[in-house]
């Protein structure tokens, strides 16, 4: 990994690794009500909301001491298995039976943009500060399940709470790629490759 | 920050947790249609055959033709045209029962004006006529113990929501579930007919009342009733893992 900027400086009230996960959860908490109020009911709008959404995520990760690094081949390689893994799951448990269609948002290359960004938000702050800090707080398992468990809540203002299972155990299955490439590079792979079957199937 | 390298052990240990635990969700019956829920969430505004004053009109139909082969038919598939789509059926490979001398088959999807209320609560947008037909206009029934799945979209996320058809004259709700988003719900049909999202406690959500323009928003998910049981047993799961990883680890370190 390549960093590609020096380290931050934190301010004095954000050197406290517990006081640091607070901040975090708090911004994720804001972002992602503030996030669904503005949805909205038009292309536009949901574009919008989810880009700001991405970009006060990556502000509050920055803040909180996560540094932007140029991902490996490896990282990304393991994070494609992951992916992999991830979108095959429920065809393997349930073979034979077709998803239903959901959402295609168009344009194409629009979603791509603004879930890319999304994508590399949530993991910088999530498997990258968020796990940081709790881990350096309070044990590294503790930081597996505070982060899956902000994972998944966070989705449940847009897709209710019938997604809290299934993004719990996916919260977990992304922190594993985090520790085992060293970095978000892994998780963001899997989870943009998810992302990108939801849109395609 | 702190250092980032972990040891391999318990990088596979979470991986293999995360595992578990997804494996858990989609065998536990609560399956979930997707690997995760994330994106860009985009609703267009509800179609209605009748709209309210405020509302949008015209929802689509749909059409799927599959042709006989060696005296069946592969997965059929159509829906509706809105996004997300407002109606769609899937029918897995050999569903469906053809009447002899079928050559090929037709699946419609159509948007039906309701001839009843239910009993109790409201019906959630329109109802939806399924049929299937081969060459003939005969019609097509389906196999019992196969797979023919209906998703129907609600106006708005229900306070209590269930699919429900239309037989001898009432509302008969089905087992349904949670179709990926809070005003998206999936059956498996045991046969075609009308069908439609009925909302057992239209109280909760439909304050605004029922002339009101529905909101196509879905930023109400907080109206749908948490999977408790399956959340407090991952928690659980989790604390107990958790606790016997703590050990593993402090033991590792140690070494």
């Amino acid at each position: 990994m390549t960093t590609l900027r020096r380290a931050v400086e934190l301010p004095a009230w954000l050197r406290a690794a517990w006081l640091r996960a607070a901040w975090l959860l708090l911004a994720l908490s804001s972002a992602a009500l503030a996030r669904a109020a503005l949805n909205g009911q038009t292309t536009f709008a949901a574009f919008a909301a989810g880009a700001a959404f991405g970009v006060v995520l990556l502000l509050a990760a920055t803040a909180a001491g996560w540094q932007v690094r140029r991902p490996t081949v490896r990282p990304v390689l393991l994070g494609v298995a992951g992916g992999l893994v991830l979108v095959l799951l429920p065809g393997i448990t349930h073979p034979g039976v077709a998803l239903p269609v959901g959402m295609r948002p168009q344009p194409f290359a629009a979603w791509v943009l603004v879930t890319g960004l999304v994508v590399v938000a949530e993991e910088a702050l999530l498997r990258g500060a968020l796990l940081d800090a709790v881990r350096e707080a309070a044990g590294l398992p503790a930081a597996v399940v505070v982060s899956s468990a902000a994972f998944a809540l966070m989705h449940v203002p847009l897709y209710g709470w019938e997604v809290v299972p299934i993004d719990l155990a996916a919260g977990v299955w992304l922190a594993g790629l985090r520790l085992a490439g060293g970095g978000i590079g892994a998780p963001a792979a899997a989870h943009f490759l998810a992302d990108l079957a939801g849109w395609l199937t | 920050m702190v250092n980032v390298s972990t040891p391999h052990r318990a990088a596979w240990l979470t991986l293999g947790i995360g595992l578990l635990l997804m494996l858990a969700v989609q065998l536990s019956g609560h399956r979930a249609p997707a690997a995760l829920y994330d994106g860009v969430v985009i609703e267009d505004p509800y179609r209605y055959l009748q709209p309210p004053p405020g509302a949008a009109g015209n929802p689509s139909s749909a059409t799927a033709s599959a042709q006989v082969e060696s005296g069946s038919v592969g997965q059929l598939y159509t829906a509706t045209t809105e996004v997300p789509p407002q109606a769609q059926v899937i029918a897995e490979p050999g569903a469906l029962m053809l009447p002899a001398g079928a050559t090929s088959v037709t699946l419609s999807v159509t948007p039906a004006a309701s001839t009843a209320l239910p009993t109790s609560g409201r019906l959630a947008g329109n109802a939806y006529r399924i049929s299937v037909t081969d060459q003939t206009g005969a019609a097509v029934t389906i196999r019992p113990g196969s797979l023919v799945t209906l998703v129907l979209r609600a106006d708005r996320p229900p306070g209590s929501g269930t699919i429900a058809q239309f037989v001898g004259g009432a509302w008969e709700t089905l087992p349904s579930d949670i179709g990926g988003l809070p005003d998206l719900f999936s059956t498996n049909m045991t046969s075609f007919g009308d069908f439609g999202v009925v909302d057992a406690a239209p109280a909760a959500s439909a304050s605004a009342g029922a002339t009101a323009a529905p909101s196509s928003a879905p930023s109400t998910g907080g109206e749908s009733q948490p999977p408790w049981i399956l959340i407090i047993l991952i928690a659980v799961a989790a604390a107990v893992v958790g606790w016997v990883w703590g050990d593993a680890w402090d033991s590792q370190r140690r070494k």
